[in-house]
């Protein structure tokens, strides 16, 4: 914990490339995930090799991408436009007070994606360059995002403490949303979307295996108490439908509260149904 | 370098200002005011009107306190508005008394593993009385923009001047500007966070301003103008009918042009923050998704997976354990 260190680096955040080491950078998506969901570019790759195999045009079809959700959300050009620098924000990113890393100051956070901007969509950034505050959309660029926009939780505390509101959770499901363009996205998002499109819970588990789960604990349940329990699933006609989390079937010490909470229906006679597709 | 080049661009401006106070006073003293002022008015126009043509397709305001639910829960007002007055309230909060910036602490790691959060109240304090002093002093220059000269200008004047120190006596908001600004330039380059992210379109408008106030300060001051000749010039451009008096010395001509150039420069740059406030989604939006349904404008037919699709594909695992099926 002391050895954090808020310490500016000595070069400029613009000459400071990402370096993906192991253990800081996320798995990218399963290609199955992506290809079940229609998403772009799926295939094998990396963030720790050099090469993330980018369609060729990669270039235009993020900076299409974000002139089209420019249009689109009123909140991403404003704030683009906004940001004073005032450095309210700053120190305000549980990411940065834990890591002190400067990209995940709010404010520099936003300034990777609004360089960008600066240098397609105003006429200074595009005469001065750096100088503004302005450059060059680059692989390293892209690598950069992908790196900083993944360290975001999206909790919105910064925009709590902006006077304007500028909120970099916007800002990093935009960068997220243009990374996704060219196939750039991590496992950890895609893989439970893919699964809960497919069988209605973002663990994947198929019909069976929740039934077998649920007979399991209420069998334990029944040899805890003497008392029969038979817990009802995918029937019609029940007046409640119970949604139960997943880890309470999967994990300990929530699977106790599952076998508490069957035992309760069975005792006050509830006319519940659980879901195999949802939960 | 990004604090070298714009402190030059300032002094640069300035020397122009005083260049064309001796070659063209006609251009500098009527026609680059007017086109500034016409690039800001329809500059800032422009700006609002390009954000206004972009749809909010989703309420996302930012809320810092308990939301509206159950009535025997109180919820937060103005942190968490569901109602429009709520979002009145929050949003002249927010502009009148700079409400987020009161908020702002500093943080320290402590040695025992300790994380504290410190009030800092100096960035509120100095975006405060910088802004304010700003729109007074703005106020107290309508003694040369009208005639005759209004009600409230005297009555600033009194409050302002109230020290009496000096003739003509110094005015209170004269020095709050230039400290405000002063320190808030001086808080850019000291913290080294803050020069990490600064850029020159951060330092340029501070150190125009600043150019602004030390001219008009030191034109009030030391090296004084023909204020008669002045008020003609001014009332002119106001009343839109603009004659050039002789005589009007080089540091007016200073003072007017680092104002025509804020004034061209403002809808360009961060600056335009004074429109954008009112305009942010998450300020300005009440958080009434559970009462009130929002229809996202451009919304479009997504790809759903339904259950039969799904009761197709698990078909027989469904059937082998036992569950009810649709189809059998």
């Amino acid at each position: 914990m002391s050895s954090i260190s808020y310490q500016t680096p000595a070069t400029d955040w613009m000459d400071t490339p990402v370096e993906f080491r192991h253990g800081n950078w996320c798995h990218s998506a399963n290609p199955k995930s992506l290809e079940y969901l229609g998403l772009p570019y799926p295939r094998k790759w990396a963030a720790c090799e050099d090469d993330w195999k980018l369609p060729e045009n990669w270039k235009e079809i993020v900076l299409e991408g974000m002139r089209d959700r420019l249009q689109r959300f009123r909140t991403f050009r404003i704030f683009m436009d906004i940001c004073v620098r005032c450095g309210a924000c700053a120190d305000k990113c549980h990411f940065f007070i834990g890591g002190g890393d400067p990209k995940n100051m709010p404010v520099l956070r936003a300034e990777l994606l609004r360089s960008v901007y600066r240098r397609e969509y105003t006429l200074a950034g595009k005469i001065m360059g750096k100088m503004v505050g302005a450059r060059e959309l680059t692989v390293d660029v892209l690598k950069e995002w992908f790196s900083y926009f993944h360290q975001c939780t999206e909790c919105r505390r910064c925009s709590v403490f902006c006077p304007y509101g500028i909120d970099t959770a916007e800002i990093t499901m935009m960068a997220r949303e243009l990374m996704s363009l060219v196939g750039l996205s991590i496992d950890w998002i895609i893989t439970p979307a893919a699964n809960c499109f497919r069988t209605g819970n973002h663990l994947g588990v198929l019909p069976h295996g929740f039934k077998d789960s649920i007979d399991f604990a209420a069998d334990e349940m029944s040899d805890i108490t003497g008392v029969k329990i038979e817990p009802s699933i995918n029937r019609k006609g029940a007046e409640i439908l119970f949604v139960t989390p997943s880890a309470d079937y999967f994990a300990s010490p929530h699977y106790y509260t599952l076998l508490g909470y069957l035992a309760l229906f069975k005792e006050i006679g509830l006319d519940y149904t659980s879901s195999t597709p949802t939960r | 370098m990004r604090v070298i080049v714009p402190l030059v661009a300032v002094m640069v401006l300035a020397l122009i200002g005083y260049a064309g106070s001796l070659v063209s006073p006609g251009l500098f003293g009527i026609i680059i005011p007017y086109a500034a002022l016409l690039i800001f008015v329809g500059g800032i126009i422009w700006r609002v009107l390009k954000w206004a043509a972009v749809p909010v397709p989703f309420r996302i305001p930012t809320t810092a306190g308990q939301q509206k639910s159950l009535p025997w829960i109180k919820d937060a007002k103005y942190d968490n508005p569901s109602t429009t007055f709520g979002v009145i309230v929050r949003m002249a909060l927010e502009v009148l008394l700079f409400r987020s910036l009161f908020r702002n602490t500093s943080m320290e790691l402590k040695k025992d593993r300790n994380l504290a959060y410190i009030q800092e109240l100096w960035l509120w304090g100095a975006a405060l009385a910088f802004h304010y002093s700003f729109l007074v002093i703005f106020l107290r220059h309508f003694r040369f923009f009208m005639h005759p000269v209004p009600p409230f200008v005297p009555l600033i004047q009194a409050f302002d001047g109230f020290l009496e120190i000096g003739v003509p006596t110094l005015y209170m908001t004269d020095l709050a500007l230039l400290g405000a600004a002063g320190y808030l330039f001086f808080r850019r380059i000291w913290y080294p966070q803050m020069r990490y992210i600064s850029l020159m379109n951060d330092y340029f408008p501070l150190f125009l301003i600043l150019g602004i106030g030390i001219s008009g300060v030191l034109m009030r001051h030391f090296f004084r103008v023909d204020l008669m000749a002045v008020k003609e010039l001014a009332v002119g451009l106001f009343s839109l009918h603009p004659a050039l008096p002789a005589g009007i010395g080089a540091p007016f001509f200073i003072h007017l042009f680092l104002v025509s150039c804020l004034l061209a420069y403002f809808p360009w740059s961060k600056l335009v923050h004074v429109a954008g406030v009112f305009m942010s989604p998450t300020r300005n939006l009440a958080n009434n998704s559970r009462m009130k349904r929002h229809i996202n404008p451009w919304n479009y037919p997504v790809k759903v997976h339904t259950y039969e699709e799904w009761e197709e594909e698990f078909h027989d695992l469904i059937k082998d354990c036992g569950l009810p099926l649709d189809k059998e």
